[in-house]
């Protein structure tokens, strides 16, 4: 057993440090919340992290990736949730469509479009759940069918995020309706600029408008657009989905710790009374000891997959994890600071993290629908 | 070599062959057996009590870790011996009393480590006086005691632990607790003199606290092993109990809980054995309270789920989860509940700014 990165690994960490200290815009972050200036300084930040040859890290150089392993992956991840640097845009792309495009693209799909999606020449969404296809994502209804070699795309999707900025959707339509419900699906990559699209906001609880719904009408996309075969997408979207839910919020740990310490340091001023309070001093080391079980979660993660073994369902651990941790800090927040929870103005990122962790349990499987798996796939307890 | 989060297969066989030799010497819900010689021998046979003592005194030289691989089986069977304190002590006692340490290595001699309790040294001249009392499990059957001091006699920063022949003058034992079924407490009051050289610097506490959590870990395992068995045996309404999502999910937590505690446990003992590393003893204090905070509550939970899950049969003696309860009970409390650790850990983290 070893848990240690090596000196070379060590290394390029201290190297990202001091890129970091130079170049993160600590001051002026965060920006006003759904602005435009906000979209522009995430897109501009992803750019620069991209040109100093910090994203892609663990992707092939043939693509524009740096060819790395998941370990300096890892270690860019975790520095960015030290500093609390914004996820990004473009995170479905990064995240999502550039490790699909990994398992299932042609060559041609891969050379164009994920540079492309590094240097956030292309900026994704990705159309999956809609109005009844939502935990039950299998019973979708959006259609895809062919026309002249082309495919014609109807019907609605939501919760579509970034969708007013991106100018691609990644999208799942069925594409055989006679077929079981899990072998007529098919992935596209479909263009955001072409007509049939309506784009409509969805105003969140945060007062936000990340999410959008997507009304398709007869949307034409060429068969050339089409990821992997006919009638296979399910398989391939859930076979990254899985791999994914493990590898790529290894961010969020980071960036939760900093968190801690940030509402420890307004409790100081604040309330500090309270942090003189056995009960509190408690909440707080058993918040500190939650994080820490969802980092050696992580390391557990990028230790196999550098080591060559696979991740399975296993990953709705790491999901569970984190996402209950957050609420418990969002909760933490408001009874720690009482009040000025509600009041000051130095507690406005508690307040949006206690509303946006609400989603953190729902999206990309909700809490229940993890256990599920856990409990069927892992611990084999009969359906 | 990089980063291997995992039990490498050396380790793994070790862990194969303590659950060979417990396997054959005790089922886990069977009570206390009057004599502990035949086990002591068959896990001295295999070198197991000198996994972690310096291979220059007769021991293997292997690591925390390594021993921790051993604690998770020893919790596992629920063996009735204490294998992880007298492992610690093995590994004290080369330092102090070389020829003691090779008749617990060979399983001659029982020893022990104090479980909570504090005790002091006070000057005494040439002869340094231990004084305190002690909770100490197997005080009864051990000759030897190690145990976490405080140094009254000098001024001198540092982790401190002592060695003390527990048949020798000013030492007196009284029987404490029989709730563990298979590990009886002793309290242990000393105001016993002892040699200078029987006091080492050591982290004895931390270290064992991680060995608890092993065991823990190998506990709280074998309770959830129990429980998925049932789940899928049990009938009631005409299908097998498991189906129900309200159990699933409870299952679902508790494997989760079981997967928490073996990292942590992994992660503190792996710090252990980086700790001569800059900023190592402070890794590694920290991984141990974060262990010992979480398993304790999460291995307690996953016991007291097994019960609620198997219904009333898990209420029987026979059944025997109770023995499973009672010794993940008393791990949870010994050294360090797990207000202590979250208290240790606020401390640090709040900056010093204290209650």
């Amino acid at each position: 057993m070893d848990i240690r990165f090596t000196p070379t690994q060590e290394e390029y960490r201290c190297a990202f440090r001091r890129w970091l200290d130079q170049h993160w815009p600590n001051a002026s972050w965060p920006q006003p919340p759904g602005s435009e200036e906000e979209a522009r300084f995430q897109i501009d930040w992803e750019r620069r992290l991209h040109a100093a040859g910090y994203s892609g890290v663990a992707w092939p150089k043939d693509y524009g990736g740096q060819g790395l392993t998941l370990v300096e992956h890892y270690i860019v991840q975790e520095e960015l949730g030290r500093v609390a640097a914004p996820e990004g845009l473009n995170n479905i792309g990064r995240e999502l469509v550039g490790p699909i495009l990994l398992a299932v693209g042609s060559e041609e799909q891969k050379r164009h479009y994920i540079p492309r999606l590094l240097r956030v020449d292309d900026l994704w969404c990705q159309g999956f759940s809609e109005p009844n296809a939502g935990s039950d994502l299998a019973s979708l209804q959006t259609r895809a069918e062919r026309d002249d070699g082309d495919w014609l795309i109807t019907g609605q999707k939501v919760w579509t995020s970034f969708a007013r900025h991106a100018n691609w959707c990644i999208l799942l339509a069925r594409t055989d309706r006679t077929a079981p419900r899990h072998k007529g699906i098919t992935l596209f990559l479909m263009p955001m600029d072409v007509s049939g699209i309506t784009v409509r906001p969805l105003k969140q609880i945060t007062g936000r408008s990340e999410f959008n719904e997507l009304f398709l009408d007869a949307v034409r996309v060429p068969d050339g657009l089409r990821l992997g075969d006919v009638n296979d997408g399910w398989r391939v979207a859930t076979a990254v989905l899985g791999f994914e839910r493990a590898t790529t919020r290894l961010y969020r740990q980071a960036r939760f710790m900093h968190e801690l310490r940030a509402l420890v340091a307004l409790a100081e001023r604040r309330a500090p009374m309270r942090l003189a309070d056995a009960e509190f001093r408690r909440r707080i080391a058993a918040l500190f000891v939650e994080l820490e079980i969802v980092r050696y979660h992580n390391l557990k993660i990028v230790s196999r997959v550098v080591n060559g073994a696979a991740i399975g369902p296993e990953a709705s651990l790491q999901k569970l994890a984190w996402s209950e941790a957050h609420q418990k800090l969002a909760a933490l927040a408001v009874d720690i600071l009482g009040d000025d929870f509600f009041a000051c103005d130095e507690a406005a990122h508690f307040r949006y993290i206690y509303l946006q962790s609400r989603a953190e349990t729902i999206f990309a499987g909700t809490s229940e629908i993890q256990r599920n798996i856990i409990a069927d796939r892992v611990l084999g307890l009969p359906r | 070599m990089g980063l291997q989060f995992e039990f490498s297969s050396e380790q793994q066989m070790l862990a194969a062959s303590v659950r060979g030799v417990l396997a054959r010497a005790a089922g886990p819900a069977e009570p206390l057996p009057s004599n502990l010689a035949p086990l002591a021998r068959q896990v001295a046979d295999h070198g197991l009590f000198g996994v972690f003592a310096p291979a220059a005194a007769g021991g293997l030289g292997l690591g925390l870790t390594e021993a921790l691989a051993i604690s998770m089986e020893t919790g596992r069977a629920h063996a009735p011996y204490p294998v992880i304190e007298t492992i610690m002590a093995a590994r004290l006692l080369a330092d102090t009393r070389p020829s003691v340490a090779a008749q617990v290595m060979r399983g001659e001699l029982i020893a022990t480590c104090a479980s909570s309790g504090e005790v002091e040294v006070v000057a005494n001249g040439g002869q340094p006086l231990l004084r305190g009392s002690v909770m100490v499990p197997f005080a009864h059957h051990a000759r030897w005691l190690a145990l976490p001091v405080q140094r009254a006699d000098r001024n001198e920063p540092g982790s401190w632990a002592a060695v003390v022949d527990l048949a020798g003058r000013g030492v007196s034992i009284s029987p404490a607790s029989e709730f563990d079924l298979t590990y009886p407490v002793f309290r242990v009051a000393l105001g016993a003199c002892i040699e200078p050289t029987d006091i080492v610097a050591c982290h004895l506490a931390p270290a064992l606290a991680v060995l608890a959590c092993g065991e823990l870990t190998g506990a709280a395992e074998h309770c959830l092993e129990r429980t998925l068995r049932y789940l899928k045996e049990r009938v009631q309404f005409g299908k097998p109990i498991g189906t129900n999502q309200g159990l699933k999910h409870a299952a679902a937590d508790d494997w989760m809980r079981v997967q928490g505690m073996l990292a942590a446990s992994q992660y503190a003992a792996a710090s252990f054995d980086n700790a001569g590393n800059p900023g190592g003893v402070a890794e590694f204090t920290q991984a141990a309270h974060v262990a010992k905070a979480y398993c304790s509550a999460a291995a307690r939970a996953v016991a007291e789920h097994a019960i609620q899950m198997h219904g009333g049969i898990a209420f029987t003696w026979e059944f025997g989860l109770h023995v499973s309860l009672r010794r993940i009970l008393r791990l949870a409390t010994a050294l360090g509940s797990v207000a202590d650790h979250y208290d240790a850990l606020a401390a640090a983290l709040l900056n010093g700014r204290t209650q």
